[in-house]
């Protein structure tokens, strides 16, 4: 019998020490390791490939959510938290569990067996993992941070440094002084999330940060662009060049 | 409402007030009019007496008369009230001195002739009286208002302090109860001295009335244990260091002033880090001021979550609605240090310490 890979990630030692403790009696399962960050965390999902994770949500740097927006294939997740505002109904009826600190070895266990129901089945779908992501963003009112991958790299990269964002298929590049990032997200997302005072949607595949526009020209008969003051040039569509005559007040 | 006249010591000047009206009044009969001292004293004791006696019942007109009616029927309540007194008045006084004095003509004269300035002197009595009254009844409202406005005035003062308390985070309480749950295995003598501190920090914290000033040994002493007990969760990522000089200990200090900007220091410095943190608490007295200073560095590369501030904000207020004044906080944000300065000034009361 193979046993459950186990990954431990909490920035607290005494938290992890409860895990351990539990999952100690459990002969059936393996732990593979322990780390107490989100960065960390990142880089043993991808090097060890964990069965399975209890994962805290608060951590230094990266929190639990951002770390599981940068995963690929996510391992199943139990997630291990004092934050009960995270505690979202669906976990309950999934295989991924919310357990709440403290709690006692009969819930944990509790969490563990659906944990290994779901390991026995087909391993948990990416989509339930995508909607916790999700619900965990609706709850979110306003980013201030965005968690992306630059090959085996972490960047978080401050919402205040974005210039403007692009549609790209299935991702939307970010475009910062320092340099540009891909995300997986939609545009819709980021138009209801970034601060809405500061950034405006101007076209299906633009969103810009209202400071960074320097002038808005027409082009051809009735299209417009704006130009940054880095001298990136951006189409306005229709829709978009009302919304910013309404913004801008001209 | 208080009666002017009938309750406290009113009376004693409404009496005095009386007393120099008989005098200037039989003075003039006395001298003036050449009357003998009896008759004029006579005169005017029972004159003033009467309306004097009559006068303290204008109070309830003038407090009750104004109530669910019109100015017309005001001033028609206070013409029948002035007509049927100065009826009274008149008449009674006279048959009065009347039987008394039957037997000086020259009087009786002057009594029937002079029953015309008797009108008009009444008119003016009551008018005096009146105008005096609503003078006590507007004053006596206005105290009234006053008291209900500073009143609310307390009211919202005490309720805003008691928004700005700093709410003890319920996180860091579960988190800790995390922490002894997982020592009760594997720690029990520091699982029961965390349980310790957790209860005193919390008996502190929740038991204060916020409105209340501390010493700032009992302020310290607790954020002591805050920390302590932040320190067992996360062991050696924080350290404190704590210089309060001893003069400082007795003096007075908003309760729970220092517990946000500790939490703030935590959730900003600690909660963020991967390194480890110290967090530097200073307390110094110069003249009349003591100056607290808390320090801590954090990590400059860390992309804090928005939010932050609210905690300084509160402590703001508080210190202007305690000491009203605005310029007892100053925050400072270096490279990667934060730190914060309160001014808290030494109420002379405390100076015996």
């Amino acid at each position: 019998m193979t046993r459950i890979r186990t990954l431990i990630i909490d920035d607290e030692y005494l938290a992890r020490e409860i895990i351990r403790g539990y999952l100690n009696n459990d002969d059936q399962i393996e732990i593979i390791g322990e780390c107490d960050n989100g960065f960390e965390g990142y880089k043993l999902i991808n090097e060890l490939k964990p069965d399975l994770i209890f994962l805290d949500v608060m951590m230094p740097k990266l929190t639990g959510f951002e770390m599981l927006e940068l995963i690929e294939q996510p391992p199943v997740i139990v997630f291990s938290t004092a934050y009960d505002e995270y505690a979202i109904k669906a976990f309950d009826q999934n295989a991924v569990d919310y357990l709440l600190k403290p709690y006692d070895e009969t819930r944990f266990v509790e969490a563990l067996s659906k944990a290994k129901a779901k390991l026995n089945a087909s391993g948990q779908s990416v989509e339930t993992i995508n909607k916790v992501i999700e619900q965990h963003h609706d709850k979110t009112e306003v980013l201030s941070r965005v968690a992306v991958r630059t090959g085996a790299k972490i960047n978080i990269v401050a919402v205040d440094k974005i210039k403007y964002l692009e549609a790209q298929d299935d991702y939307v590049k970010l475009y910062t002084e320092e340099g540009n990032h891909l995300k997986q997200q939609t545009m819709k997302f980021y138009e209801s999330h970034l601060p809405q005072d500061d950034f405006l949607r101007i076209h299906r595949s633009y969103i810009v940060r209202l400071k960074e526009i320097s002038r808005v020209e027409l082009m051809g008969k009735d299209s417009h662009v704006v130009l940054l003051q880095d001298g990136t040039q951006l189409t306005v569509s229709r829709s978009g060049y009302t919304r910013l005559k309404e913004v801008l007040n001209f | 409402m208080k009666h002017p006249v009938l309750s406290g010591f009113g009376y004693k000047l409404y009496i005095g007030v009386w007393l120099v009206v008989m005098a200037v009044h039989s003075s003039v009969l006395y001298f003036f009019y050449d009357f003998q001292a009896t008759i004029a004293i006579a005169d005017s004791v029972v004159h003033n007496l009467i309306f004097g006696a009559i006068a303290p019942g204008f109070w309830f007109i003038v407090t009750f008369g104004g109530i669910n009616k019109d100015e017309l029927s005001l001033i028609g309540t206070h013409l029948g009230a002035a007509i049927l007194t100065i009826l009274v008045w008149v008449s009674l006084s006279s048959f009065t001195l009347n039987s008394f004095f039957n037997q000086d003509i020259a009087y009786i004269t002057f009594l029937k002739e002079s029953s015309i300035w008797r009108v008009i002197v009444g008119v003016l009595f009551y008018s005096i009286s009146v105008l005096i009254f609503y003078l006590i009844k507007y004053y006596q409202d206005m105290q009234k208002r006053l008291n209900r406005e500073l009143e609310l005035q307390n009211l919202l003062k005490d309720s805003e302090l008691r928004m700005l308390k700093s709410q003890i985070n319920p996180h860091f309480i579960f988190n800790s109860l995390n922490s002894v749950s997982a020592l009760t295995v594997s720690q029990p003598e520091n699982a029961r001295k965390m349980v310790i501190k957790l209860s005193d920090f919390l008996r502190y914290s929740l038991g204060k009335d916020n409105s209340e000033l501390n010493t700032l040994d009992q302020e310290v002493k607790n954020a002591s244990l805050y920390l302590d007990i932040e320190k067992v969760r996360f062991g050696d990522k924080l350290n404190f260091v704590k210089e309060v000089s001893n003069d400082c200990d007795g003096v007075k200090v908003p309760n729970l002033i220092l517990q946000p900007l500790f939490e703030n220091a935590i959730k900003y410095g600690v909660y963020d880090s991967i390194d480890p943190v110290t967090i530097h608490l200073k307390g110094e007295k110069h003249d009349d001021m003591v100056y607290l200073i808390i320090r801590n560095d954090f990590d400059p590369s860390s992309v804090t979550p928005k939010g932050e501030g609210i905690g300084l904000a509160n402590v703001k207020k508080r210190l202007n609605l305690v000491y009203g004044r605005n310029d007892l906080i100053d925050i400072r944000k270096g490279e990667a240090e934060f730190l914060v300065t309160l001014k808290i000034p030494i109420e002379l009361s405390n100076d015996t310490n």
